[in-house]
Formats: C-alpha cells, sequence, structure tokens
C-alpha cells in the first residue's frame, strides 16, 4: 500500500489561506528570507542544483529560463503566474491557489527577486470564481507583508514588486503561453512560433518568464531546506513531487501528491484511488491530462515519471491522470476528447485549424455509422500531419489520444467501418 | 442591452482616466463584463480611441473569449 507524501499540500486546510501570520507559523517565509541573503545569481543556482521543472506540460528547466530573464537589462520585467489550468483531468492549481496562496505568493516573490521581475501578474482560469476573490484580497496583504522590511526592502535592495490579479475568460488556448502575453496585452488570443521567446520579447515587448502555479509552489522549499533536501524525493533526472489530478472511471477521484517515479500507475489508481468504480482494470487511462497519449491496461506498471511514462508511448504533462472504464469504446472516448480540444484551436496555423475539424468530421462519421475504411488512415493521416506541422503545442499534442487509440485500439475502429468504399453513393463521394 | 446596463456603462465610461494604456484594456474589458455582465459595442469604440489602439485589435480581442459578451448598442 502506498500513501501520499505531502509536501507542496501539507499546509492545506492547517490556517486561514488569508492569514500571513498563519502562514509563518507553519514555516512560511523561511525559503524567501533564505534567497534575500543570496545574490540574484546564487538563488538560480540553488533552483538548477534542486533540478526543478515545470510542471505546466513541457517540463521545461526552471533555472535556465530564470538565467535568460535575469541576463536581460531592459526593465520592467514580468513574471506572470499561469493559473488558467484548462486542461481536461486537471484540477491541481485550483488545490494551491486556494488552499495554500502565500505558498504560491512567495514563490512568486523568490522568483521576481531571482529574475528581477518588477511586476507579478497571476492569470486565473475565469471559471475559479472563489480563487480570484481570494486572490484579490491576497494581493493587497502581499504588499502589507512587503512593507516588513526583512522581508523584501533592506533585503533586496530595491523596489517591492507589484502583484496583480487578472481573470481568465474561459479560452482555452489563452493558457498556451504565447496566447497568454497577447491576450494580457488585449489582442487576439492566439499563440505564436518562436524565437523570439517571452524571456527576450514577451509581455509588451519585454522580458518576460511564464510559470505553471505548481512549478512556483515547489521553489520555496527548495529555498528553505537547500537544493539537497529537495533531491531527496523524486529521481535523479526529475526531483520532487508532483500533483496528480485523479479523474474518471475511479472510486476515489482527487489530488493525491507523490514522488516523481515512486509510485506506478496502477498504484496510484488502486490504492490512492480506490480503483475503477466495477472493479476491473480500466480499458484505458491518460495519464498527462487530456492531451496525452493513451495507454492501455498492459501499461499499468509504468512508474510515473516522465522518462517511464515517455518510454511507455505517453506523456507526464500537466499530472492529470483520467481513467476510462473498461466498458468504453476507444472511438467515443476520443470523440468526447476532439469535442473539447476540436473547438479550441487559435486559427493561426493551417495544420491545427483545419485538423481540428477534420479530425472531428471524421470520428462523427465513424460512430454514425457512414464511415469507410480508408477514413482511418485518414483520421491517422491528418493527425500525424497535425503534430508534426502545427505551431505550438495544441496542435501538437491534441491528434495524440487519437492517434494512440488507433495504435492500441484498431478494432474498435473498425468495427465502426459500414460502408464499404465500392457501394457510397455519387452524393457520399462528394461529401468527402 | 437594456437601459440601465447604458446608463451604467456611461457612468463607468465617464469615472476612467483621462489616460487609458493598452496595459489597462484586458483588466478594463474585464471589469465591464463583471459589472454591467455584458461589454457594449460602444465600450470598444471608446476604449480603442482613448487607449489609442485599433477597433479591430479590441473587436478581435473581446470576441475571442466565451466569457465576454459583446452587446449591440
Ligand atoms: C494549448 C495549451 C494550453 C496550455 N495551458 C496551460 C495552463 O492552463 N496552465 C499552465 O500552467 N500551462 C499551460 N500551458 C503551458 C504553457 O504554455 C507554459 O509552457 C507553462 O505555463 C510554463 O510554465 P512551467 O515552465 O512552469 O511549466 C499550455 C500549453 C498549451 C500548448
Ligand atoms: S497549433 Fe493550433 S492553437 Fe497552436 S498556433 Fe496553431 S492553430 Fe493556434
Amino acid at each position: 500500500m502506498i500513501h501520499e507524501m505531502k509536501r507542496l499540500t501539507t499546509r492545506i486546510g492547517a490556517y486561514d489561506p488569508l492569514d500571513a501570520a498563519g502562514y509563518e507559523r507553519l514555516g512560511g517565509f523561511r525559503g524567501l528570507r533564505q534567497a534575500l541573503s543570496k545574490a540574484p545569481a546564487d538563488v538560480i543556482g540553488e533552483v538548477a542544483d534542486a533540478g526543478l521543472q515545470g510542471r505546466g506540460g513541457a517540463g521545461f528547466a526552471a533555472a535556465r529560463k530564470w538565467s535568460f530573464v535575469a541576463a536581460q537589462e531592459r526593465h520592467p520585467k514580468y513574471l506572470i503566474c499561469n493559473a488558467d489550468e484548462g486542461e481536461l483531468g486537471t484540477v491541481k492549481d485550483r488545490l494551491l491557489l486556494e488552499g495554500d496562496p502565500w505558498a504560491v505568493a512567495e514563490g512568486l516573490l523568490i522568483t521576481a527577486y531571482a529574475t528581477g521581475a518588477d511586476v507579478i501578474i497571476v492569470y486565473i482560469r475565469g471559471a475559479y470564481r472563489e480563487a480570484f476573490c481570494l486572490w484579490k484580497e491576497l494581493a493587497e496583504r502581499v504588499s502589507a507583508e512587503l512593507r516588513r522590511p526583512e522581508l523584501w526592502t533592506a533585503a533586496a535592495g530595491r523596489a517591492a514588486p507589484e502583484l496583480r490579479v487578472v481573470r481568465g475568460r474561459g479560452l482555452y488556448i489563452a493558457g498556451e503561453e504565447m496566447a497568454l502575453i497577447a491576450s494580457l496585452a488585449a489582442r487576439r488570443p492566439v499563440s505564436a512560433s518562436k524565437p523570439p521567446y517571452p524571456a527576450e520579447k514577451g509581455l509588451f515587448g519585454m522580458p518576460t518568464v511564464v510559470h505553471n502555479v505548481e512549478t512556483v509552489a515547489n521553489v520555496p522549499l527548495i529555498l528553505a531546506d537547500g537544493a539537497g533536501e529537495y533531491r531527496t524525493v523524486g529521481t535523479e533526472e526529475e526531483p520532487g513531487t508532483r500533483l496528480f489530478s485523479l479523474s474518471g472511471n475511479i472510486r476515489r477521484p482527487g489530488v493525491y501528491e507523490l514522488p516523481i517515479g515512486s509510485t506506478t500507475l496502477a498504484q496510484l489508481i488502486d490504492d490512492l484511488g480506490g480503483g475503477t468504480l466495477d472493479g476491473r482494470p480500466p480499458k484505458a487511462v491518460q495519464p498527462g491530462g487530456g492531451t496525452s497519449a493513451l495507454l492501455s491496461a498492459a501499461h499499468l506498471n509504468t512508474r510515473m515519471s516522465s522518462a517511464d511514462l515517455r518510454a511507455a508511448g505517453s506523456s507526464a504533462g500537466t499530472g492529470g491522470v483520467i481513467v476510462y472504464g473498461a466498458d468504453r469504446n476507444a472511438v467515443s472516448i476520443v470523440d468526447e476528447l476532439l469535442g473539447y480540444y476540436g473547438g479550441e484551436s487559435c486559427g493561426m496555423c493551417m495544420p491545427c485549424r483545419v485538423g481540428t475539424l477534420k479530425m472531428r468530421e471524421i470520428v462523427k462519421r465513424l460512430l454514425a455509422g457512414d464511415g469507410c475504411a480508408a477514413d482511418i488512415g485518414r483520421l491517422r493521416a491528418v493527425g500525424e500531419t497535425c503534430v508534426k506541422a502545427s505551431t505550438c503545442g495544441m496542435g501538437q499534442s491534441f491528434p495524440l489520444p487519437v492517434l494512440s487509440a488507433l495504435k492500441l485500439f484498431p478494432r474498435d475502429f473498425e468495427s465502426l467501418v459500414r460502408v464499404p468504399p465500392r457501394t457510397r453513393t455519387p452524393d457520399q463521394e462528394q461529401s468527402r | 442591452m437594456n437601459p440601465e446596463q447604458a446608463a451604467a456603462y456611461r457612468q463607468f465610461f465617464s469615472s476612467l482616466p483621462s489616460l487609458v494604456t493598452a496595459e489597462d484594456l484586458f483588466g478594463i474589458l474585464g471589469q465591464l463584463q463583471d459589472e454591467l455582465g455584458c461589454i457594449p459595442r460602444a465600450a470598444i469604440r471608446d476604449l480603442a480611441g482613448r487607449a489609442g489602439v485599433s477597433e479591430t485589435r479590441l473587436f478581435g480581442a473581446v470576441t475571442s473569449y466565451p466569457d465576454f459578451l459583446l452587446a449591440e448598442d
């Protein structure tokens, strides 16, 4: 039987989320104090030693982003906390924002100190109304705390950063960092090809660092107890814990914190999640949110680390583990996923703009019993083109569940093919 | 837009500072949506004028979000 390891979630429920003193009594601000006693470059060094990687999906090394921004001379520099959390099956950021907001704020202040950021913007998913209201109030309390000399001014030797809280407006693509930057500038929220990277030319053309909420929440831990202590859990390449949001066909859905790589998918589902509703092994699981490739029951012994999940054919993504029951048909699973992601393309690049529509169309046709054998090949071809030729992570990843379903469950697709090509009417032929 | 919303919008716009920059726009649009329950078509013209950005740009931004409701005057 495995158990959770609470590092990021240990204070949740133990203090009033607006009460800075309560947070401090539970060990809060130790990381910020330690950080301010060092030079910014040494703070970046500590985070590099800890091997902290982004938890927003891409897994980029945090310290590398920080040093790019720190090296920029232009001001103001921006730090954006990405709390848009639009990925299906992912609710961990909400837990941190509402349950231990001061830890997120402390992480942001340390990041701002290390990178030289002057303005911190927390961009909160529109549906997270409670979190937004809480953070509006928190922003004022943070600036009050920062007036305590030992918490900023005396130590940092420059003005405290300004904390702004912004509410997202229900658009999935606005969580992608380039679209997020456009959104905040009141431009059409579309992604863009890189370079230039945000570190060089981000919000309003200024140096910008964008981080996921969970990434930021790790920062105070690293500074408070040092990189060595931080590395005592997790794997060599991927230290620390992760928050796994467990949902779908599962007895005890929820957010579970585990050391990275210590647990298999089966242990997470059975020991913590209590197994599937009917007790049978699941048909399929998405281990890293709604855009991660499906794994079948044969992969349940995969360890929950980026390297292991990649080797199994999927990815760790956002840590959103979605379980599909044994009675599910793979085509209906991908139909559900395409129903969400298919409407979220920003339209900037052709493969994704057209691919989302075409893939949805083909799957609908198969489900309606109007599909032909060639549709299966078409679905694969459109998906592969989209992954290879799209500009941003959206087009590069939303076809992955479909492609994996085609590989793992070909019978589900084939059994829906009803119309042999030669019996199609000229009308049907034309509508293709 | 109903008459109350129109009145509320006039009140809102007259209380805005005379200098509005592109940096403030997304926040102002959000405030409008939260307070009025919609974004009046007139606001796009007014805000674009005040911040010195094109109306097209603001229109494109506003109409991209499911949670922004554009209301005809
Ligand atoms: C379509 C799309 C949506 C995304 N949505 C989010 C999101 O809601 N929250 C988030 O933190 N990252 C999201 N990301 C990832 C961000 O682009 C970015 O990589 C991340 O915020 C960087 O933070 P990290 O380095 O701390 O992971 C999304 C990416 C894509 C392609
Ligand atoms: S991949 Fe899709 S979401 Fe990303 S830039 Fe292209 S059209 Fe937009």
